[in-house]
């Protein structure tokens, strides 16, 4: 929760900031970060990685974000037309309301990277995008280790999901099984979200662990609702039989990871994919050849390893590196 | 022949499958068109009311993202919709979007997806050929998009494209054309094969069974049944109708068969002629009456009849012909000659019918048959030879039916027996009978017809106008081919100058010419006639045999004549005493035997015998002389107590008389049964001579013949002796007389030729040179290879000189057949042999006999020699023997001489040679050389003495 506090806090600065820069650097290039919701702690992180770069590249950025509204984020498009920016970087509340959001860029002949989310169709210069396949598999692979290392021999493996029809959601789903099937270990069921609260988080979590005797672990494949899963664990009287790891990250689980009361988590590297992003438009509007698709590594942070990664983990992952600017 | 000129059939198969293929092509078309126009009614129909449907629903389902801006997702589902599979006549769903219009400044926001066949793609409101695709679209329907608070937030409208209707209506046209191809090929197939395998096949299969036909061209084959009622009606319909054909063949055939039958059992040629054209067929009969083939006859034509046919039977036929043309006869017939492959005419009977006349009358075909009848005219040749020799022939011939009528005689009958022809025809042949013949006769004349089938023999029959006449008839019974009797042919001859002849002959052959009394041949006859009867009645008979008692004296008397004239004397005179059944016959000279039937006894007999003996001692007056004779008569009855036959009876009578004659003449004697027993001991003692012959009993001794005058020994006379076994050595007179006239003698003659040839023989090589004589039995000298017998045995002989044998021979058995004995000795003359009479004095010799008589010698029997000193008579017979033996020029021998002392008498009356115990007794053969030494010794001492 803090660290959402902290985004948000964070993001109106940037707002602030922005609006600054933009009229510093108009008589030169402009360009647009048009996002969903810059309330949203991770694209907060993001579209700091997308301003420093901008900056670095010498553009004239500013932000557009939507407040998860399509409307908002139709109208946020038009203006961004109107503006005749030389490029946008995009992370749209869904792929579907990207498509429009493209077609309407592509009729004003702006070109548009990806970050995150994706698109249903449309054309665009770049998408860029987290592993989660990988991230998911090395995962796994951390809850392996950790069951090989506790002995647990039969132990099977509840998933608490986010929709399975995102496409994020089903990459995870499959890194992950892939590395349980490699060590030997099955899962016990697989639970989706809908509403993503606490409660939903809990009861899908008791349930899961109800249902299943020899479960000896729980996977969130989101971070936000982590502590319907401890409660859970901690209700059946299973706290310290079946352990938690966790897909994303909230910046307590540096700690946590290290106490050991969350065995892993996959982190996503939201700085980074901003300034990817606005990398690739540049090199775009350079001439240069950009692909099409780029992957980001997820983080798998597990107690053996947040050592090593935590400087990573810090700028990357959370952006904190600006704080100290 | 027709029906393979006709012009090809269609097959009822193509035709059914070309008005099949129509009618569902036509039916299936029309159907098709109909179904296209529906369909493509139905459509329109279906794809205005999918653009009606889509636009409705789809305003309603894109609302809510229309409303909440969600642009991608209602683009999504118009996507959707549009792509669905059965949404395929949409050609574009548009959504003016006003609320989006709002935020991008226009009226609306257009976007939408719009059909490129075969994909879609986003709908350009700019883009030219959407617009153009738009514009064309065969339809549209457009529906407001409404929020929830009803606020008109936009348009949808859905258009449907006419290109896809038309693609659809292509397809339709397609599928329809392919289903109806399909449809109707199946259905076609299908009608096809259903009709090839219920009407084309079976009727295929009634075709089949139909065509195979016989040379009629009808069906062979039963026309198999079928399943289905139709064909089944037709193939029982068609077997019924060629069952009746077949049924109707037959008896066609079998007439045609008995028709072929008649022809080949008649032998007949056949001819067909068309008179027009002068066609001809002939069958192979035709030809082969006349020895060809067919074939050498081709070609034929009614030419190859009129080359072969005797030019005057063509003319013969050519009339006949005409004459039946002309309706004159109702038929052709004509007998004529065809030369015969060989050369020779064979006669044909050539026979014919007109079967088609022509309108106008005249004749068209022909047909008719030829009959080989060279046969039956060669027997109407015969025929007609017979009936002209039954006109002809001299005899008389008779036929009856099998009833015994006359059915017809000839000109000969007539002339015979004077009865006309038709007086004869229907009468028995019992008119001609005479009554001659008994019942028994005419027996046997029936048993003979019936037996053998014939009789032949003489019959005695009477003219018409009664004369009886004898005839030698042959009766044949004529039986027909099959065995049944038809007629009796009688051929007869009248024989009555035969028969006068005959008779003649018959007189001369058994009756005596002298006397005319039955002679010994008929005498025989009507003995053994009469015996039988006897011994059948019970009613013995006698027989007399009768010899005249100084009848010779007559003879030598008064000649010959008288002596004749007094046998006829004395034969009538019998005659006269004896009844009717009794025979009186002359066997030759003095002898007569008369034959009585039913004499009971001896008794009986004695009064006839008496008379007889009576009337034959009466003094007869012949020729102005008186004469007497007696009679000596042998009696023997018939039938005894041991059965005779008649020349055994005759032998009793002849014995009894012999009696008689001892008994003093005129008188006498019945016949002694013990002196037949003696008789028969004669007869054994021929079996027993029989046996010695094969016993080698016999042997032949010699008596010398002797000069008295020089005592030279002259020869010796071979004598035979039997060495009985039992009874020692017999001397002839104990068994000659028992085989006298039995063929023993013959054999016992050639022996004794045989031994005195090999007793010459032996003495040639002892140097004894004396002749042999040897004793000839008359049956002996009569038998008729006596000379070539001779001549084999002395062939046998060589050595031997025929001179040196003589053969003596009875005076009696010289003269039994004088002229016979005559040649016989002059043949034996020739070869060297002289002959001897042998017991001269005892015969009947007369001078004219002894002086034709060839031989050279006379033995004097030893009877006359014996009495010599004592019988002034036998005295006075040697003197008058030896003197006519000394005048006929015969050397005499006296037989006989027993004492030597009686030489001197004999020289004395001029005998020079005997024989005799006085000079030696007969002795075997080797005994002669040394008789011949003692007695050339002796006859030498006592010339000394002299």
């Amino acid at each position: 929760m803090y660290m959402k506090k902290l985004y948000q806090l964070l993001s109106m600065v940037v707002l602030a900031l922005s609006c600054i820069s933009f009229n510093a650097v108009a008589e030169e290039k402009k360009l647009a970060y048009i996002v969903s919701d810059l309330r949203i702690p991770f694209w907060n992180i993001m579209w700091k990685g997308v301003e420093e770069k901008s900056k670095d590249l010498g553009y004239d950025i500013q932000v557009y974000s939507g407040d998860n509204s399509f409307k908002k984020e139709l109208e946020n498009t038009m203006d961004v037309i109107k503006n005749k920016v030389d490029g946008i970087v995009l992370s749209p509340t869904n792929s579907s309301a990207a498509v429009t959001i493209l077609k309407l860029a592509g009729k004003a002949q702006i070109p548009v990277v990806i970050s995150d989310i994706g698109t249903q169709g449309g054309e665009y210069v770049s998408y860029i995008e987290s592993d989660n396949l990988e991230g998911a598999y090395q995962l796994g692979k951390i809850l392996v280790h950790s069951f090989q290392m506790k002995g647990w021999q039969d132990a099977t493996v509840g998933i608490v999901a986010i929709p399975q029809r995102r496409k994020n959601g089903k990459l995870r789903t499959i890194g992950f099984l892939k590395a349980l099937d490699e060590g030997g270990i099955k899962s016990a069921d697989i639970r989706q979200q809908v509403d993503f609260s606490y409660e939903e988080t809990y009861q899908l979590s008791k349930e899961l662990i109800a249902s299943h005797a020899d479960l000896r672990a729980l996977w969130l494949q989101g971070s936000d609702r982590y502590q319907g899963a401890l409660d859970a664990i901690r209700d059946s009287g299973r706290e310290g039989e079946i352990l938690l790891i966790s897909f994303d990250a909230e910046p307590e689980f540096i700690s946590m990871i290290k106490d050991n009361k969350i065995i892993g988590a996959g982190m996503q590297q939201p700085f980074l994919m901003g300034e990817k992003a606005v990398q690739s438009l540049h090199n775009h509007l350079q001439g240069k050849k950009v692909a099409q698709k780029q992957k980001l590594d997820v983080l798998a942070v597990s107690a053996d390893n947040i050592g090593s990664l935590l400087p990573q983990i810090e700028r990357n992952v959370l952006g904190l590196h600006i704080s100290d600017d | 022949m027709e029906i393979s000129k006709a012009k090809p059939k269609r097959s009822l198969l193509s035709l059914s499958s070309i008005v099949v293929a129509l009618t569902v092509s036509v039916v299936f078309v029309a159907y098709a068109f109909y179904t296209y126009q529906v369909q493509r009614d139905q459509i329109i129909v279906e794809i205005i009311g999918q653009a009606e449907e889509s636009a409705a629903r789809l305003s309603e389902v894109v609302a809510p993202y229309v409303e909440s801006y969600e642009i991608h997702e209602y683009e999504k589902l118009i996507q959707t919709e549009i792509q669905t599979a059965n949404h395929s006549s949409l050609l574009a769903i548009v959504i003016n979007d006003y609320r989006l219009g709002k935020i991008t400044g226009e009226e609306a926001y257009i976007t939408g997806r719009i059909r490129h066949a075969p994909d879609d793609k986003e709908y350009d409101p700019n883009d030219p050929i959407d617009q153009a695709l738009i514009e064309n679209s065969f339809a549209n329907k457009s529906y407001p998009i409404s929020s929830n608070d009803n606020e008109l937030i936009g348009q949808i409208t859905v258009y449907v494209s006419d290109q896809v209707l038309r693609e659809n209506l292509n397809r339709l046209l397609v599928t329809t054309v392919l289903t109806t191809a399909f449809l109707l090929l199946v259905l076609t197939v299908l009608l096809l094969t259903l009709l090839e395998r219920l009407l084309i096949r079976p009727l295929n299969a009634l075709v089949q069974a139909m065509s195979k036909r016989d040379d009629n061209g009808i069906p062979v084959s039963v026309i198999p049944d079928s399943e289905y009622k139709e064909i089944s009606v037709l193939s029982t319909t068609v077997n019924d109708m060629l069952s009746v054909i077949g049924k109707a063949g037959d008896k066609v055939k079998r007439e045609h068969a008995n028709l072929e039958n008649v022809i080949n059992g008649t032998r007949a040629g056949t001819w067909y002629w068309h008179v027009q054209t002068g066609e001809t067929v002939f069958n192979e009969r035709w030809a082969e009456i006349i020895g060809y083939t067919l074939d050498e006859l081709a070609p034929i034509s009614i030419d190859t009849w009129m080359s072969l046919t005797h030019p005057d039977d063509l003319k013969v036929s050519g009339k006949l012909l005409e004459d039946y043309f002309a309706g004159h006869t109702g038929f052709y017939e004509c007998e004529a000659r065809m030369k015969h492959k060989e050369g020779h005419w064979v006669w044909v009977l050539d026979r014919g019918k007109v079967a088609k006349w022509g309108a106008n009358g005249e004749p068209l075909e022909m047909f008719g048959t030829h009959q080989d009848i060279t046969h039956t005219k060669n027997n109407e040749e015969q025929l007609e030879l017979a009936a002209s020799v039954y006109k002809q022939v001299h005899e008389g011939i008779l036929i009856t039916d099998a009833q015994g009528k006359i059915v017809d005689v000839n000109d000969a009958f007539t002339r015979i027996t004077g009865f006309a022809r038709d007086e004869a025809i229907g009468q028995p042949p019992s008119i001609l009978k005479s009554g001659r013949q008994n019942e028994d006769f005419y027996a046997s004349l029936w048993r003979s017809l019936m037996g053998k089938g014939y009789w032949s023999g003489e019959i005695w029959n009477k003219r018409k106008n009664g004369n009886i006449y004898p005839e030698l008839m042959t009766i044949s019974a004529v039986k027909n081919a099959s065995g049944g009797q038809i007629h009796y042919v009688a051929l007869f001859s009248d024989i009555t100058s035969i028969k006068d002849h005959e008779n003649q002959l018959e007189k001369i052959a058994h009756y005596d010419t002298l006397t005319g009394l039955p002679n010994r041949l008929l005498f025989r006859d009507r003995l053994r006639v009469s015996m039988t009867r006897a011994k059948r009645h019970e009613q013995p008979l006698a027989l007399l045999f009768l010899d005249l008692d100084g009848f010779k004296e007559v003879n030598d008397c008064y000649g010959h004549d008288i002596g004749d004239q007094l046998l006829v004397v004395l034969a009538g005179k019998m005659s006269k005493l004896l009844r009717e059944e009794d025979t009186l016959a002359r066997l030759g000279g003095d002898e007569f035997v008369i034959i009585l039937p039913g004499i009971q006894d001896l008794a009986c007999a004695t009064p006839i015998v008496n008379r007889v003996l009576t009337t034959v001692s009466e003094t007869i007056r012949v020729d102005k002389l008186d004469l007497q004779v007696s009679a000596s008569i042998g009696v023997a009855m018939y039938p005894e107590h041991e059965d005779v036959d008649a020349d055994q009876l005759v032998r009793q009578a002849d014995q009894a008389m012999y009696h008689a004659k001892l008994s003093g003449k005129n008188c006498f004697h019945f016949f002694d049964p013990d002196q037949d027993r003696s008789l028969r001991g004669l007869n054994e003692t021929i079996l027993r001579v029989g046996e010695a012959f094969t016993s080698n009993e016999f042997e032949l001794y010699y008596q010398p013949k002797v000069n008295i005058r020089t005592n030279e020994i002259i020869g010796f006379e071979g004598l035979i002796r039997w060495n009985h076994p039992e009874e020692g050595v017999l001397a002839p007179g104990a068994f000659l007389p028992a085989i006298e006239g039995n063929i023993l003698m013959v054999e016992l003659g050639e022996w004794t030729i045989n031994q005195g040839l090999q007793q010459l023989d032996d003495w040639s090589q002892k140097g004894i040179d004396l002749p042999i004589s040897i004793n000839i039995a008359a049956i002996h000298l009569q038998q008729k290879d006596f000379v070539s017998r001779l001549e084999e045995q002395l062939k046998k002989f060589p050595q031997v000189a025929p001179e040196k044998i003589q053969f003596e021979v009875l005076e009696t058995s010289a003269l039994d057949n004088v002229e016979q004995a005559r040649s016989i000795i002059k043949q034996c003359e020739k070869l060297g042999i002289e002959f001897a009479i042998d017991d001269f004095g005892t015969g009947y010799s007369t001078l004219s006999y002894l002086k034709h008589l060839p031989a050279q010698t006379l033995k004097i029997d030893q009877s006359f020699v014996r009495n010599m000193n004592e019988e002034d008579d036998d005295r006075l017979i040697l003197e008058a023997v030896i003197g006519l033996a000394k005048a006929l020029k015969k050397q005499v021998v006296a037989e006989g001489l027993e004492d030597i002392k009686n030489a001197d008498l004999l020289l004395d009356m001029g005998c020079e040679i005997a024989q005799g115990y006085g000079i030696a007794r007969p002795m075997p053969a080797c005994d002669v050389p040394q008789w011949i030494t003692r007695w050339k010794s002796k006859t030498s001492e006592a010339f000394c003495v002299d």
